[in-house]
């Protein structure tokens, strides 16, 4: 209990850690306010895409699950600041078990991503709904709202996690945190958008699993289909997520157990 | 009695050996000066036994354990790693409560502790704005945080003016009355010369002598014995 204390202190007095709120926030917001508006304009231009279907309805609401990208960022600045400003000096001196210390920066991380998507979520939620209003005849399936919470309660915590890795892995913080951004923002979705084969496998695919939307959208140019009915379920999502997020575990705690402190 | 051993203690880091069989100890109740130049393999071994470092070789204990193992480490150690150790975007106050907390010491010890080191008018700026010596003063207030009765001190009046050097010596003089063991490394000889009641020479990470002050000065000055020391040594 000392040691979640003294990590939830690290956590709370940073301030970074509201920004990286703020910007989980403003990204849901930014994705999920116009998302209806968009599929209403792409309305003849891409079959399939149309508010009569509940399918994508949902994939509007799946919109303000956006923020994770800053769970997994906050995860990298818990465990790379450490190491960064020479904390890990005091921190393995008071816990010189570094294991306990590794336990708690991922229970803390894991918590604090998941309060990060539930807020950002929330709100995300709420804009997309502001969004869908304008088209009264949009209607979401029955499984939305328990589909994104368990998004945001699972990505938040996983890509904690991941972070937390990420940032034992990668001795500077700002090369872990743009590789992070330009890996999960761009290589990842544009995998996930063109090679579901591959692409559901990967994180974002795995997200957009557990949200169970199954949407086709067919374009005159055949390479900008798009189709989600390739992806994992949300009980695979979330299993194969899990693992992850043990797996990264596992390789975060061995470096950091074997890392001199400089 | 000794506190602290160091046996056959080596620490290389790739091709480059930093502390070589380093054989030595720190007796109970005293000031132990742990003196080299620069880059003699001091702070590598002092972080060896802080559990900082692995050893490649050997062992470092503290009443006969690593640090480690010992049940609760700072209450037994408080240790000055230089300046680090702390996240400069925040306070001086709320880097040690983060540190009290994860030791389970109450937030009232926090403020006694600054108190000590003379730091609470700036309990509330940011570490990145504090001078080196208040800095270091923070850094001797994280060591005395658990009430230990052993200390491990590496370079603490590195950047310190003559004011703030008279400071720690005073300091270090009052916790010594009360029955501290310390090891403090430094390349300050003549302020070591004042301060301590046993020397630990090391060159090129082999230890060249040990004993009481006295013992190894002889007639001269600690600089004078060590410069022939060292130079023997080469």
């Amino acid at each position: 209990m000392n040691l979640l204390k003294s990590e939830f202190r690290k956590l709370v007095y940073t301030r970074s850690f509201y920004g990286y709120t703020g910007g989980a926030i403003f990204i849901a917001l930014l994705s999920s306010i116009p998302a209806a508006f968009s599929v209403n304009a792409l309305k003849g231009k891409l079959s399939g895409a149309s508010l009569l279907d509940p399918q994508m309805v949902d994939g509007i609401y799946a919109k303000a699950a956006s923020g994770y990208l800053f769970a997994l960022i906050m995860g990298i600045a818990i465990m790379g600041n450490e190491f960064q400003n020479g904390q890990a000096i005091s921190t393995f001196l008071a816990t010189p078990r570094r294991i306990n210390v590794l336990y708690s920066k991922l229970a803390i991380a894991a918590g604090a991503g998941i309060c990060m998507m539930l807020i950002s979520t929330a709100l995300g939620f709420g804009g997309a709904y502001i969004g869908l209003s304008y088209y009264p005849h949009a209607k979401a399936t029955s499984s939305t709202f328990l589909n994104l919470t368990i998004t945001a309660v699972v990505s938040g915590a996983v890509l904690a996690i991941m972070g937390v890795s990420i940032g034992a892995l990668i001795r500077n913080v700002k090369i872990a945190m743009s590789g992070a951004v330009i890996w999960l923002q761009f290589v990842e979705k544009l995998i996930v958008l063109f090679w579901t084969t591959g692409g559901k496998y990967l994180t974002s695919g795995l997200i957009l699993g557990m949200m169970d939307i199954h949407i086709n959208l067919k374009s005159a140019k055949k390479f900008f289909n798009i189709s989600t009915g390739d992806y994992f379920g949300p009980g695979i999502s979330v299993a194969l997520l899990l693992l992850y997020a043990a797996l990264f575990a596992g390789v975060g705690s061995w470096v950091a157990l074997r890392r001199d402190i400089e | 009695m000794s506190i602290i051993e160091f046996s056959g203690l080596t620490k290389a880091y790739k091709d480059v050996v930093a502390v070589k069989e380093l054989t030595a100890s720190v007796a109970t109740g005293r000031i132990t000066g742990f003196l080299g130049p620069n880059g003699a393999g001091k702070s590598t071994a002092l972080k060896c036994l802080l559990s900082l470092a692995a050893p490649t070789s050997g062992t470092a204990l503290i009443r006969g354990a690593s640090y480690r193992d010992l049940l609760a480490p700072m209450k037994e150690v408080g240790a000055v790693i230089e300046t680090g150790g702390f996240n400069p975007s925040l306070s001086g106050l709320k880097n040690l409560r983060i540190i009290a907390a994860a030791v389970g010491i109450p937030d009232s010890r926090v403020l006694e502790v600054l108190d000590l080191v003379d730091l609470t008018d700036a309990r509330n700026k940011k570490v990145k704005q504090y001078s080196l010596g208040m800095k270091q003063r923070l850094s001797l207030a994280t060591a005395i945080l658990g009430e230990p009765e052993i200390l491990v001190l590496d370079e603490p009046a590195n950047g310190l003016d003559p004011i703030g050097i008279a400071w720690l010596r005073d300091f270090l003089k009052k916790l010594a009355a009360n029955g501290h063991s310390i090891l403090i490394s430094s390349h300050q000889l003549a302020e070591m010369q004042n301060t301590v009641d046993d020397v630990l020479i090391i060159h090129k990470g082999s230890l060249i002598t040990q004993g009481t002050i006295a013992n190894v000065v002889g007639s001269g000055t600690l600089e004078e014995a060590f410069i022939r020391l060292v130079e023997a040594s080469a």
